[in-house]
């Protein structure tokens, strides 16, 4: 059985070497025709009407359906082994795609009143609930459009509350952590406040003597994910609360890294003032291709007036939309949140239960800690902060600097080559790199152990290849749909293109499109 | 692509001293061999050439002659142009000297030497900051920030410089050049100087893949930090600012010009003296408030005792802790080994004050928390 799991897929991508769809075509050509409405013309006012057609491809429909099904299949998709890497990756349940496309979610309309509207509402609240039974929070909501929007969240709760005290000028620091998700040091410093950054040490996290001298009366919050990327639990953690708290800042736990304490602590009992989940990853709905996302936002009842409205509540007639609150820090995005996610993770919730959320984060320690155990073996790759012998929780900071220096490969060769093999490579590990070519996997609950294992055979393959053979790995992807690309065009204004037309413009190609492109403007 | 002109220069007889003992081999490459020296550098350098691989196809090099390049070059498969010879068997200082006149005179993108402190300095002398350098660490002291980690990583930047699709893009940090008189040294006494500022090509740490942010962020969020400094003076306060690229940024903010390589005063948004030395600064301190601006000696992260020491214990203690900025880049803080600051004042009951935790301005309003360590 294992020397079958452990084959490697002879795999090769299809490639097409098509255009893009802007210079497919024929003049003339069309996809249906329709009747010509005569009258139309004289409805539309003449400001508004165009003076030129608009720059589409003139395309049949199977031509059109044919490029389209190229194109996908020049993709990995997100279906493959997808050991992603500082991010927690989850297969979502058909069945929840299912509810979540049922009219009674598909067709509510935010502005409906809220009597017409209870199921949903009673949905969000109940998912509430239990996120409050995970959290020991006493107010969810569920707005923000992802990680970083919750963080982002919790800065302007922090603004309202320490305003409301009389203190927000003082206030402007938040202290945060280098492995920390940057997200918390950029929403910092996008809502005005002053970033200080905490190193980590020798234990592999930063020190309660580190934390001391960064705070101050000065202190609005600090904002910590623990474990952060390095995978290590910090146990002063409590006493960091403590501390911060005794200085007058609030706490944020940064929840991000949930899969290895789910079930297990509660933010609210380690002293926390407010934390966020990612509905998006820890909690079953699909992540990738920047797809929805949802960052659910918890807080104390001591906090719960700042909150962004309107807030999901429940009294004696029934659920309602709370836009009443006086205190409330104002909006962080339009109506109740992105409630189809809501859904699909409250469905994932439910299937999963309290048995299952605390098994699944077994299986993710557990997951992880087999995969340390098998990829000290490989040659080149070395755990981050060796000398601790404790153990990770649901992923660990691991290096390649050893097989860089040995072969001149590191973690972006290493990923291109992981095309080769059809499985997805790994996301590139958090910023600042403070380890040498870095990549951290997460091999979270859902994964088999023939998963994991086919995962580590490609990287100790290509280990080998690496130290055998390194222009081979360098020089990768050899079986995907496109060789490698140059990626500085993604750093610089005045190649990158979003657009057709921008990249007419920029890049100056196209000739006579480019022309009728610009008639179009 | 035009390919990349690389000149090598190899000091053959850097590091030498180290195992035997002579803390550096500056005029002592004979009395090293009599010790029983081995010769490092060419093996080391080999290293680095080893690791080009294909980017050799798109380098054209230039190198001086024999052991000082063209040898190693050869060992490592590269064919080259020698546009200087070394005088005699024991190679010089002049000779390494000639050698950087020939090559910047042939017209080249970057000296790849192989050396330690001094040949650093010996190279920074005739190259200035017009022309880009990288060391080859093979000397005994490498304390100028100039070198590669490694051999191994001083070959893979000239590779990735090779590749690079657009060189134009390349970037380069002021780099700086220090070494310690080894004459004192061997006599118990360490004076380490700051000689200037290399220019150096890297591939910043926070770089290394497409996908992160934009290039220069740090260079502008040390900048804006400077102007936000600058802006904040308080009138009253006699302020002393350090050597260096990063503390300077403070005076180009205030429309001064200082020195690079020294302290200067500056009272009421006005230049109160230049270079000054420790006198000077107790001197215009006097019934006023003294605060310090120092920077961060890249690779090995001293911020005092190296190359400002006049920057003395007495103006350190007069200015007192709580008067002390220190101002980097996030780039270089993380650069640094162990990621922690040293001090090294000469005053050791003063440097255990100094020691613990402390507040690095990294931004205008960005603060990294370091740890500084007494020697």
């Amino acid at each position: 059985m294992t020397d079958k799991t452990n084959h490697l897929r002879d795999y090769h991508a299809p490639v097409w070497d098509e255009p893009v769809v802007m210079q497919l075509g024929y003049p003339g050509r069309r996809g249906q025709v329709f009747p010509q409405a005569g009258a139309a013309s004289t409805l539309i006012p003449k400001g508004l009407a165009r003076t030129h057609a608009p720059a589409l491809p003139e395309m049949s429909e199977p031509e059109v359906q044919r490029h389209y099904l190229h194109l996908c299949q020049e993709t990995l998709g997100m279906l493959n082994i997808s050991l992603f890497g500082t991010c927690t990756m989850k297969y979502n349940a058909r069945v929840s795609e299912a509810i979540a496309q049922r009219p009674f979610v598909a067709d509510v309309h935010p502005l409906q009143p809220d009597d017409s509207m209870q199921g949903i509402l009673q949905a969000i609240h109940e998912f509430d609930l239990g996120l409050r039974a995970l959290s020991g929070m006493d107010q969810f909501i569920f707005q923000a459009g992802g990680g970083a929007d919750a963080a982002y969240t919790n800065c302007v709760v922090t603004r309202a509350y320490h305003k409301s005290r009389g203190e927000l000028k003082r206030r402007n620091e938040i202290i945060t952590s280098i492995q920390a998700h940057p997200c918390n040091a950029a929403t910092a410093a996008a809502a005005g406040f002053k970033v200080v950054t905490l190193n980590l040490e020798e234990n592999g996290y930063p020190s309660v003597e580190a934390l001391k001298a960064a705070i101050s009366d000065r202190t609005a919050a600090l904002f910590i994910n623990n474990p952060d990327d390095m995978g290590i639990y910090n146990p002063d953690i409590k006493e960091w609360v403590g501390l911060v708290h005794e200085a007058g800042g609030l706490c944020f736990y940064d929840h991000a890294n949930f899969n290895g304490v789910m079930g297990k602590i509660k933010a609210r009992e380690l002293g926390f003032d407010a934390c966020m989940f990612m509905l998006h990853k820890t909690f079953g709905a699909p992540k990738g291709g920047g797809g929805p996302a949802v960052g659910a936002y918890g807080c104390t009842e001591a906090l719960a007036p700042f909150l962004p409205k309107p807030v999901v509540v429940k009294d004696d007639k029934g659920y309602r939309l709370d836009y009443g609150r006086k205190k409330s820090a104002g909006k962080i995005r339009e109506f109740f949140g992105n409630v189809p996610q809501v859904l699909k993770a409250y469905a994932w919730l439910l299937a999963m239960g309290r048995d299952g959320i605390d098994e699944a984060s077994d299986i993710s320690v557990l997951a992880n800690n087999y995969m340390d155990h098998k990829l000290r073996k490989i040659r080149g790759l070395s755990r981050s902060n060796p000398g601790i012998t404790k153990h990770r929780m649901e992923m660990t900071r691991w290096s390649l600097g050893q097989l860089k220096t040995d072969t001149g490969c590191g973690t972006v060769e290493v990923a291109n080559r992981m095309a080769d093999y059809g499985i997805d490579p790994w996301w590139m590990s958090h910023e600042p790199w403070i380890v040498a070519e870095p990549f951290t996997p997460e091999a979270g609950e859902m994964y088999s152990k023939e998963d994991l294992d086919y995962w580590m055979a490609v990287v100790a393959k290509i280990s080998e290849e690496a130290y055998a053979n390194p222009e081979l790995v360098k020089s990768a992807p050899h079986k995907q749909a496109i060789a490698q690309i140059k990626g500085d065009a993604l750093n610089d204004p005045a190649k990158w293109a979003i657009t057709w037309r921008a990249y007419l413009r920029k890049h100056g190609k196209g000739g006579q499109a480019g022309d009728k492109t610009h008639a179009a403007e | 692509m035009r390919p990349l002109r690389l000149g090598l220069i190899v000091n053959p007889v850097a590091g030498m001293g180290g195992r035997v003992g002579l803390k550096g081999t500056d005029g002592l490459s004979y009395a090293a061999r009599k010790l029983g020296a081995e010769p490092v550098s060419e093996a080391r350098t080999l290293r680095a050439l080893r690791r080009l691989g294909v980017a050799r196809g798109g380098i054209a090099m230039l190198a001086a002659g024999g052991a000082m390049g063209a040898a190693v070059a050869a060992e490592a498969g590269l064919l080259c142009q020698v546009v200087a010879q070394p005088a005699g068997n024991e190679t010089t200082a002049t000779d390494t000297a000639n050698a950087v006149r020939a090559l910047t005179g042939a017209g080249i993108d970057l000296i790849l030497f192989a050396g330690g402190d001094g040949t650093a300095r010996d190279i920074h002398a005739v190259a200035g900051e017009r022309v880009a350098i990288l060391g080859i660490p093979t000397g005994v002291k490498m304390q100028s920030a100039v070198f590669a980690t490694s051999p191994e990583a001083a070959g893979d930047l000239v590779a990735a410089i090779v590749a690079m699709p657009d060189r134009g893009k390349l970037q380069y940090r002021s780099s700086e050049v220090m070494d310690i008189d080894e004459e004192a040294l061997r006599r118990g006494a360490i004076s380490p100087r700051l000689f200037g500022y290399a220019t150096v090509p890297y591939i910043p740490l926070l770089l290394q893949n497409a996908k992160v942010r934009n290039h220069g962020l740090d260079e502008a969020a040390l900048e804006a930090a400077a102007r936000h400094l600058a802006a904040g003076m308080d009138m009253a306060t006699l302020y002393a600012i350090g050597p260096g690229r990063s503390t300077k940024r403070i005076l180009e903010a205030l429309d001064l010009s200082g020195s690079l390589l020294g302290t200067d005063l500056v009272l009421s948004r006005q230049l109160a003296a230049r270079d000054a030395n420790e006198q000077t600064i107790l001197d215009r301190a006097r019934g006023r408030r003294l605060r310090i601006i120092v920077g961060v000696v890249g690779g090995q992260g001293h911020v005092f005792g190296r190359g400002n020491q006049e920057l003395s214990p007495a103006v350190i203690r007069l200015a007192g802790r709580d008067a002390i900025t220190i101002l980097a880049s996030e780039e270089k803080l993380l650069a640094l080994e162990d990621r922690r600051l040293l001090v090294d004042t000469g005053d050791l009951a003063l440097d255990r004050e100094l020691a613990g935790y402390w507040r690095v301005m990294v931004g205008p309003q960005e603060d990294m928390v370091m740890k500084v360590a007494a020697p």
